[in-house]
């Protein structure tokens, strides 16, 4: 299975996902070290959005 | 074979093991971002047997919960364990009541009933948490009588009406540390040590995770403790004092993704584990 691309919607470098990647998958840009969300997904290409802040009823 | 639904809003990488565990064993999965449905029950059909309960946030995790609920669909954990465990009131009352140490609590709204609740349980310092919250944050450890009138005038000013519940609970001196054990129908699978500097141990705050060697006190208190909220897969936030355990809090959708490595188990298969077993005694 290919890679899939994206690009970091903070410094504009082009990330690497691992094909088993999710919409709505936190995960961190490599180069900025963001916090993004997998906002949208087809064929080898994800859109990627920053994640949103932590609300009062977040948790375990 | 199994389709398992697996409530969701983000996906961290506790839901990505859980993806992985349920991939090996072969079910099937539906990921159902919760933000993405209509809960509407003239029009929902559900499409899996089971639910799997996974959300971040609590509020929305609990209201698709009693949402399948009532479309008679079964939920892990399910909503009389999520309305005890979500709220650290109520987990302390439904602790104290079947006689798990505890440590001692109360629940007030204003100042004044703040200062009298703290001499009764032995005076300062305490802790005052949000009733509804977790990863440690906005808790406070209160030393003396200014800084609690402090923070109460900034709850009042600033905070949601949440905030204005003023949960206190009695400090614990702590050996640099605190115990999760990780809890699947009432059986404990394992337990991690929270090692930090700092007296907020939280994993999501910095804290170390180290293996925890079960024992059988910790495991008769996990059965307990799991008995009394209702079961299903659980944390348990246990303090070590000289006079034993007491269980501070339990957590009712848990993280696990740094404990699988430091104390070998595969919390993840467990948990998968649970739910074929659930599905077969549908
Ligand atoms: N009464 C107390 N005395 C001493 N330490 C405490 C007390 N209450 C909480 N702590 C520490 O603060 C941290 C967070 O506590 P607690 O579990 O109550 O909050 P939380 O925000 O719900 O965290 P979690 O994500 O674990 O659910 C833990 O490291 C715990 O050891
Ligand atoms: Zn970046």
């Amino acid at each position: 299975m290919k890679n899939i691309l994206a690009v970091c919607p903070v410094c504009d470098a082009t990330t690497k996902l691992v094909p088993s990647t999710q919409v709505a998958e936190v995960i961190s840009c490599a180069d900025c070290k963001s916090r993004l969300v997998i906002d949208n997904l087809n064929d080898n290409k994800a859109v990627l959005k920053e994640a949103p802040e932590v609300e009062e009823d977040w948790g375990e | 074979m199994l389709t398992l639904g697996i409530l969701h809003t983000l996906i961290r990488a506790d839901e990505k093991l859980l993806l992985d565990a349920a991939k090996k064993r072969k079910l099937n999965i539906r990921l159902i971002d919760v933000r993405n449905v209509v809960f509407n029950p003239l029009t929902y059909t559900t499409e899996f047997d089971l639910a799997l309960e996974r959300c971040v946030s609590t509020v929305k995790g609990g209201y698709a919960t009693k949402f399948l609920e009532s479309q008679g669909v079964k939920v892990i954990n399910s909503s009389k364990v999520a309305s005890i465990c979500e709220d650290k009131f109520l987990t302390s009352l439904v602790l104290q009541k079947n006689k798990i140490s505890t440590p001692k609590f109360a629940l007030v709204f204003g100042v004044e009933e703040a200062r009298l609740a703290i001499e009764q349980m032995g005076g300062y310092p305490v802790v005052i948490k949000p009733n509804l919250g977790s990863w440690g944050r906005l808790l406070a450890k209160v030393n003396d009588t200014d800084s609690l009138e402090a923070l109460i005038e900034h709850k009042d000013v600033l905070g949601s009406p949440q905030q204005k519940s003023l949960y206190i609970q009695q400090y614990i001196r702590k050996p640099g540390r605190d115990i999760r054990v990780f809890v699947i129908n009432g059986k404990a699978v394992c337990a991690i040590y929270r090692k930090s500097e700092h007296w907020i141990t939280n994993t999501a705050r910095g804290g170390e995770a180290l293996n925890c060697k079960l024992n059988k006190a910790l495991r008769t208190l996990a059965g307990n403790a799991s008995n009394a909220v209702g079961g299903g897969i659980l944390a348990l936030d246990i303090f070590e004092t000289d006079e034993g355990y007491l269980v501070n809090e339990i957590n009712h959708t848990m993280e696990f993704k740094n404990s699988e490595e430091p104390t070998g188990v595969n919390i993840s298969g467990e948990v998968i584990d649970y739910c074929l077993e659930v599905y077969k005694n549908l």
